[in-house]
């Protein structure tokens, strides 16, 4: 692409809306140039997202563990180890292992990767970025051992201490945010494509929910305002955004389709960003805050139905009548499960905000379990089908294992499955339980007993696909690049071309 | 080397770069009009939802101390329940039931009983006083012999509450002692107006012959 083009930029702008396209467009072969563009900006971008996803991995495989510890302590408390090990600080250890270690820098790789692809240019300032990387996962490996030792910061999602852990994570992500923002300002495209709206727009919003949240000037129920401000738009203006993002990215890309609509795409990020900001205090219904505050963010939360709506169309969409290819490619596999499942935890999200649902479930293990859609089966499966595409392409050799694909795909599916299930189930029976007078409060903690027991199961299933992962990952890592060798489940692929036919 | 020849090299060096098709591009198909009749449902719910639980958008009622109190509508006032055990029976459970327990049986050593106890089924004065102000230190219930602490509760309970209390614990499984009147509460809690510390065993079974 020229640099004398016209660069409006492109967020819903309608003289950059992008030029009708034939079908068979995006399925063609790639130039030879296109190829060349490609190998160079993903070199410029290898070392810090090699960085972001080894971190990840090691704070996927931590945070595992202490997830595990937590939930057998929940049925079996006679297990609680030393006081580093026990439930308040192991759970929220593995919290944060997973928010701030495993999903937000497979996040940051995602968008350091992505972006260079989506813009043609090659990662700017990628020595800044990966730098800032570091700074991230040391310090967050930093706070975990705070945490686990018992001082941490006493708010939930916001345990991170101030100045030992807040301000590096700020810095740390603000120098990938600088290094993608000065990589976008070079952009060798005229028309930003919807991912590229998701991801930049998250690397803004987020220090500026991250700065909020943490701003030591609230106090009282103030402070509970604020902390679920943060906590819930770091799932929706975080979190959703970039896996979203990511979706709108691969599920095309893989199919060798476009997108099926340009108009959904504008209405489901805009109202993403506009409803999603508002929807934090529907968390504290029934609590010492203004009757207002929590009315608008019911309001707002019953509104999500639209964004949610729209991206959900433009997805199903798009795949519409190619599922098959889910089984050759295992991108697609796990990307279009977690698409789904942003689709079921936002219902879900929408049902539970509603009053008369939510005096039931507030405070229950219904919590637990619909927070684990949402960050387990839409967010964590987008992330590892990103992984399974983007982690050859930085290291140029191909996954060495169908077979472990395929324990990890599904372990992971069901573990989450029964996870949810289980979670979902025990959390209805201990609200309705909590809820009638003649009910003694034990009668509702033993109810919950069965379901966290399969939970431990679960955990135990999910644990067991993160270490088959990673094994499956450091295989890929340490093999040599093969002279010839054929992508895992080619031979189900149904449309191959040769190349010059 | 013609071109053809480059791209054959090309593409063994880089298969996995040659398979991937090119960047997705964007359809340009309307979105479905259901989806414009749902973001018109939506909006509309949305505005009368918050007309209708929006509280008029005032703070006011939860800052209390910002102000003079207002005075409630008379309707909004609860009215008094009829049910002096079922008061008595959700009192318990609120702030009971954690020392005494669901069943009432309360705790070897420390919580003694409150079923099948002459504390409890006995003189009304003895119970409404430790309802009051509490009871500290040894004390024989049922044979057993219990040390612990209660808390009085003449500052959180009204004499309604209270009696609905005593009511609900004299009436309770095996108990089936005459009921306790809020006036019953008024009258001991002026009796007892200069009581502060909580009372002992032995200052309220002393006078129980005869009444204290």
């Amino acid at each position: 692409m020229s640099g004398g083009e016209a660069r409006a930029v492109g967020v819903g702008s309608a003289l950059t809306a992008p030029a009708p396209r034939p079908a068979e467009e995006a399925s063609r072969l790639p130039t030879s140039e296109e190829r060349e563009l490609r190998l160079r900006v993903d070199r410029s971008s290898r070392r810090p997202v090699l960085v972001a996803f080894g971190c990840s991995l090691v704070a996927l495989l931590l945070g595992s563990v202490f997830g595990l510890t937590a939930s057998v302590q929940m049925h079996s408390p006679e297990l609680a180890g030393p006081g580093w090990l026990t439930f308040g600080r192991v759970r929220t250890a593995h919290l944060n292992a997973m928010v701030y270690g495993w999903a937000s820098l497979a996040m940051l790789g995602v968008s350091l990767w992505m972006i260079p692809r989506l813009v043609h240019q090659e990662l700017k300032w990628a020595r800044l970025a990966e730098f800032g990387v570091w700074i991230w996962a040391l310090a967050l490996g930093y706070q975990l051992v705070r945490i686990l030792g018992g001082i941490p910061s006493g708010m939930e999602w916001l345990e991170i201490g101030l100045y030992t852990g807040d301000t590096f994570l700020t810095v740390g992500g603000g120098m990938v945010g600088v290094a993608l923002l000065r990589t976008l300002l070079a952009r060798a495209v005229p028309h930003l494509y919807v991912s590229v709206w998701y991801i930049m727009a998250a690397l803004i919003w987020f220090p500026i929910i991250f700065i909020t949240g943490n701003w030591p000037a609230w106090a009282g129920a103030e402070s509970a305002a604020v902390n679920w401000f943060y906590a819930h738009n770091a799932l929706g203006l975080w979190l959703t955004a970039i896996n979203v993002g990511a979706a709108y990215y691969l599920i095309p890309k893989v199919l060798g389709r476009p997108v099926y609509s340009y108009q959904l795409s504008l209405v489901g990020f805009w109202t993403l960003g506009f409803f999603y900001s508002l929807n934090g205090m529907h968390h504290v219904i029934g609590g010492p805050m203004p009757t207002w505050m929590i009315t608008t963010s019911i309001t707002a939360s019953v509104l999500m139905v639209i964004p949610v709506a729209a991206v959900a169309i433009n997805h199903h969409m798009t795949v519409v009548g190619r599922f098959a290819a889910l089984r050759y490619s295992p991108t697609l596999r796990f990307v279009v499960l977690g698409a789904m499942a942003y689709t079921a935890v936002s219902l879900q999200g929408i049902f539970t905000a509603l009053r008369e649902v939510n005096r039931i479930t507030h405070f229950t293990q219904w919590t637990v379990g619909h927070a684990h859609v949402g960050v387990y089966a839409f967010a964590t499966l987008i992330l590892f089908g990103s992984i399974y595409y983007i982690l050859p392409r930085v290291l140029r050799r191909e996954w060495p294992s169908a077979r472990l694909i395929s324990w990890h795909f599904w372990l992971v599916l069901l573990g989450i499955a029964l996870y949810v299930t289980a979670l979902t189930v025990a959390g209805v029976f201990q609200g309705l339980y909590l809820m009638d007078p003649a009910v003694p409060f034990r009668a509702s903690v033993d109810v919950t007993l069965a379901g966290l027991q399969a939970r431990s199961v679960a955990a135990v299933m999910l644990t067991a696909g993160h270490v088959v992962f990673a094994w499956h990952v450091w295989r890929l890592w340490r093999r040599p690049t093969p002279e010839r060798e054929l992508a895992p489940f080619h031979a189900l692929r149904p449309v191959v071309r040769e190349a010059g036919s | 080397m013609t071109d053809r020849d480059l791209d054959r090299d090309v593409e063994r060096m880089h298969r996995l770069l040659y398979r991937e098709p090119a960047d997705p591009g964007e359809g340009r198909e309307p979105a479905p009009w259901w989806l414009w009749v749902l973001v018109a449902i939506t909006l509309f719910w949305g505005g009368w939802y918050l007309g209708r639980y929006g509280g008029t958008f005032d703070a006011s009622a939860h800052l209390a101390f910002a102000g003079p109190p207002r005075e409630l509508p008379d309707e909004r006032v609860a009215p008094p329940p009829e049910d002096l055990v079922e008061l008595g029976g959700s009192l318990y459970v609120r702030h009971c039931q954690t020392c005494h327990q669901a069943e009432g049986e309360g705790v070897p050593g420390v919580f003694p009983p409150v079923v099948q106890t002459e504390w409890v089924v006995g003189s009304p004065d003895v119970l409404i006083r430790i309802l009051l102000q509490g009871l500290e230190g040894p004390i024989e219930v049922a044979g057993e012999l219990y040390t612990g602490f209660m808390p009085g509760w003449e500052a959180l309970l009204t004499d309604e509450e209270l009696a609905g209390v005593a009511t609900f614990l004299r009436q309770w499984q095996e108990n089936d002692a005459p009921p306790v009147a809020p006036e019953d509460v008024a009258r001991v809690r002026a009796e007892t107006a200069d009581r502060v510390e909580p009372w002992t065993a032995p200052e309220l079974t002393d006078p129980l012959e005869d009444g204290p």
